[in-house]
């Protein structure tokens, strides 16, 4: 089975910056690919070049045999439909409640009929734990539901490509719980592919099937978990090694400061 | 001299580049209303409602006030001057020229502007900085088809209807003011107002009230979608297509008018 995203010599920069530089990479279908590497080098603009909503200055994305840059808009609209991409901030639609978000992707791309939603929608809500805010609007989330209900408006059309953009950034201990327990059934379905984006190494160490090391805008180094934590390179551990998930840090120092848990 | 060039040509070009940007917008609208899509038009049914409510329903008041005082003025300014000259009979046609032809739709459409478009333009611009069109792009859900396009319908609807309310509150205001002054009864007022109007002042009217309301729409949208990165640029392009639209009423009012009468 081939690579279901092929990344080839994709380079792309902003306001005369390079952001992301000649990058060539191939995703296997199933598992988890970790994107990973400092702040600013370009891991979540790798992202959303992969998922078609950034296109690159040059290079070819091709998602499932498709070229992403290539195809139609209407042709791009239905891909979506394979795919999801979970923002780090969620990036809820704030006029609606959490049960609408969730509903939305199901009314515009399927037109089910409301009973149907509902009843789906209401699964994902008890999956969830969102039961309780499903008529809350995301301003009066916090971080850690906003993650959750984006997660689960993003499942709910049952995708083949996950995207994710700092999973358990800026959640404390019990929400990452939540969300890692959400993602582990998905990583196991070999149907199912996520790509993420994150700079907690206990999460990569624990989770990512594949590594991909940023760093300075290029891909440092690509390979399997084994392969790239086992690594002996002095650089690349340097570069690992400085890596450091502050947000959920200072997240579960307040957590144990509160419950005295952790 | 070579300055004074220089920034001349950069702002001609500037003008150039806006019109060339809006005009494939523009297109791209067209597009999407017409062409055949993916995805179902009922989740914009909700903003298309919502949309009626604010830009149409809740106006109500502020345009009877405005109107009613506007037919209220007129006529006070007419009977000032006509008595002079004979022409008490002509108070109907003034009322129904001035307003019905003219005050009528420019009226209100500034009044739409101010409290639809600067809004339209400031959620749109919202929308982009958190990322919301964005999440809607990667869901596959077109933000054309499901932000532009029933803000289009529902803006130039409410347009046209309160454009027939206000002519029927400052013909109603004109009356109160005309019972004060010449102790008319509202049978001998309307017949004089029915005998000043023609169906083409009403067909004018509701003419300039679709195109404006076009215009508005279309123009407080895109200047939504111009916000590129922060929330500073939020009031820059509220106050621009708050600008433009304003001068897009007068222009095309213009046209109209010199097409209808000349």
């Amino acid at each position: 089975m081939g690579n279901i995203i092929e990344v080839r010599d994709v380079s792309c920069s902003f306001n005369g910056e390079t952001v992301i530089g000649d990058i060539s990479m191939g995703i296997p279908r199933g598992g988890l690919v970790a994107i990973t590497g400092t702040s600013g080098s370009g891991k979540s603009t790798l992202l959303k070049i992969m998922a078609g909503l950034i296109v690159p200055d040059s290079g070819t994305v091709e998602v499932d045999g498709e070229l992403i840059g290539s195809v139609s808009r209407n042709t791009l609209f239905l891909m979506r439909r394979k795919m999801s991409f979970v923002f780090q901030d969620a990036a809820l639609l704030s006029n609606l409640n959490v049960y609408n978000n969730i509903a939305l992707p199901l009314r515009y791309h399927f037109g089910m009929d409301e009973k149907l939603i509902e009843n789906k929608v209401y699964g994902f809500l008890q999956t969830f734990d969102l039961m309780r805010v499903r008529n809350t609007l995301p301003a009066h989330l916090s971080m850690g539901l906003r993650k959750l209900a984006g997660f689960a408006r993003a499942l709910v059309v049952e995708p083949k490509i996950i995207f994710f953009d700092e999973p358990i950034t800026g959640i404390d201990a019990i929400a990452r719980r939540k969300v890692i327990e959400r993602l582990l059934p998905l990583k196991r379905d070999p149907e199912v592919t996520i790509v993420t984006v994150s700079h907690n190494l206990d999460f990569i160490k624990s989770y990512a099937d594949r590594i991909a090391l940023v760093h300075e805008q290029r891909l440092f180094a690509y390979g399997t978990r084994e392969e790239t934590l086992s690594s002996t390179d002095p650089v690349l551990q340097t570069v690992l090694s400085t890596i450091v998930d502050e947000e959920s840090a200072e997240a579960d120092e307040v957590l144990g400061l509160l419950t005295g848990e952790f | 001299m070579t300055g004074y060039l220089h920034n001349f040509g950069s702002w001609f070009l500037g003008i150039l580049s806006e019109a060339a940007n809006f005009c494939g917008y523009f297109f791209l609208v067209l597009k999407t209303l017409f062409g055949r899509k993916p995805g179902s038009y009922r989740s914009g049914l909700t903003v298309l409602f919502k949309q009626v409510l604010f830009t149409g329903v809740d106006a109500l008041p502020l345009i009877a006030l405005v109107s009613l005082a506007i037919g209220g003025i007129a006529i006070i300014q007419s009977l000032s001057i006509l008595p002079r000259f004979g022409g008490e009979s002509f108070v109907g046609k003034i009322l129904i020229t001035v307003i019905v032809r003219e005050l009528g739709p420019i009226l209100t459409g500034f009044i739409v502007i101010g409290r639809s478009g600067t809004a339209i333009t400031a959620e749109i611009g919202n929308m982009v900085v958190s990322h919301e069109v964005e999440a809607l792009e990667s869901m596959g859900v077109d933000p054309v088809r499901y932000i532009v396009i029933p803000r289009i319908f529902g803006v130039t609807a409410s347009l046209v209807s309160l454009n027939i309310y206000f002519d029927i509150c400052a013909i109603l205001g004109g009356f109160f003011v005309s019972k004060m002054v010449l102790v008319t009864s509202i049978f001998t007022f309307l017949r004089r107002m029915l005998d000043a109007a023609q169906a083409s002042d009403l067909w004018l009217s509701l003419l300039k009230g679709f195109v404006f309301g076009i215009l508005i729409s279309l123009i407080c949208t895109y200047r939504g979608f111009c916000v590129r990165t922060s929330s500073t640029e939020v009031p820059q392009m509220t106050t621009k297509a708050v600008v433009d639209a304003i001068a897009a009423v007068f222009i095309a009012d213009g046209i109209i008018t010199f097409m209808y009468y000349v």
